[in-house]
């Protein structure tokens, strides 16, 4: 039986907190939902699902302990992981590195923001710094139908590090940083081996967990599924 | 980039020595652009903080990157289906890719 999914978005093009509905329906009826009260959204997007979806939820697969490590690697003392990984979605519009060459993608091509939040220790003359550090990842399928992905680019922001040490914590970080997208692409590639004997027909992103059936609530910006389908 | 680091350095240690006359024994931490002269005095109960940066950039703290060209286009050539929330279908997309292919080829084999 299909199913129409509903998505109503805290913010324009489809980002922020994100109300869900799903509702099954017979093949050539109506799906009905009525919600009377669905709050401040400014964007929304519906989704006619097959019955024949694979579901690959990100933020489970990304916290496995391997990648975890791979990931702690990255940074090091006196800068530390404080959350696990998140993955969500984010349109190409939005990307830090837009501006660089914004026709790289279309404006509203999703990438997948895969992101942790650190902290970094400083000196009595600073304050110290938290802040999150993001890789961009484009999934796709290629010309057989084979699943892919690869790490497009990278960003990082904090708060605090004042007034003398966000040089030092910037360079700490501009060394590092870059140097985890190969660390992540291996990451990727040992996934994505996984799926190397299938072919599909169809690719795309959904909110969350891709939840089938129900209501719920959930933040794109950190949570979305990839979907195929045979 | 040599001669400011000297010179910054200088700097850094007119400092330290100008604290050291007032009896505060400072600690110098020299980085690749910056050097901080830092110094505590236990003062009538208090503690008296100094700190002096001398710099030669504004940070802001973010920083951000694409990876090469060269290995978004080795993939992105590969790429069919993408997901998108551009208003087109996915039959509509991979269509347009194939098309789009189809054009540079022929492009490029005219050339």
């Amino acid at each position: 039986m299909p199913v129409l999914s509903n998505y109503w978005f805290q913010n324009t093009d489809f980002r922020g907190n994100t109300e869900f509905l799903s509702q099954p329906h017979c093949a050539g009826c109506w799906a009905w939902i009525n919600w009377s009260n669905i709050g401040s959204t400014e964007s929304t997007l519906v989704w006619e699902r097959s019955d024949g979806e694979i579901i690959v939820d990100l933020p489970p697969i990304l916290n496995a302990p391997d990648i975890l490590a791979a990931v702690d690697a990255i940074i090091s003392s006196p800068a530390s992981r404080t959350s696990g990984i998140n993955a969500g979605w984010i349109p190409w519009k939005y990307v830090p590195y837009y501006g660089s060459a914004p026709g790289r993608h279309g404006d509203l091509d999703l990438l997948v923001n895969i992101f942790f939040n650190f902290h970094v220790s400083t000196p009595w003359y600073c304050s110290d710094a938290d802040g999150s550090i993001h890789y961009y990842v484009v999934p796709y399928l290629d010309g057989g139908g084979h699943l892919g992905a690869y790490v497009d680019g990278w960003s990082y922001h904090y708060d605090g590090g004042g007034p003398f040490c966000t040089g030092a914590i910037n360079d700490k970080l501009n060394a590092g940083v870059p140097g985890g997208v190969g660390t992540l692409q291996k990451m990727l590639d040992t996934r994505l081996a996984l799926f190397a004997r299938s072919t599909f027909s169809t690719l795309y992103l959904l909110p969350g967990s891709g939840d089938k059936t129900g209501v719920g609530n959930v933040n794109v910006d950190d949570h979305c599924s990839l979907v195929l389908l045979p | 980039m040599e001669n400011q680091k000297m010179s910054q350095t200088e700097i850094a240690k007119k400092i330290q020595a100008c604290l050291k006359e007032i009896g505060i024994f400072a600690e110098v931490s020299v980085s690749q652009h910056e050097v901080i002269v830092y110094g505590q005095k236990e003062q009538e109960g208090g503690r008296l903080r100094i700190v002096s940066q001398i710099s030669d950039r504004t940070v802001t703290p973010a920083g951000q990157g694409p990876v090469a060209h060269e290995v978004a286009r080795a993939h992105l050539g590969t790429a069919m289906v993408r997901p998108s929330l551009s208003s087109r279908s996915y039959g509509q997309q991979k269509k347009a890719t194939t098309e789009a292919i189809s054009e540079k080829i022929g492009l490029e084999s005219e050339s």
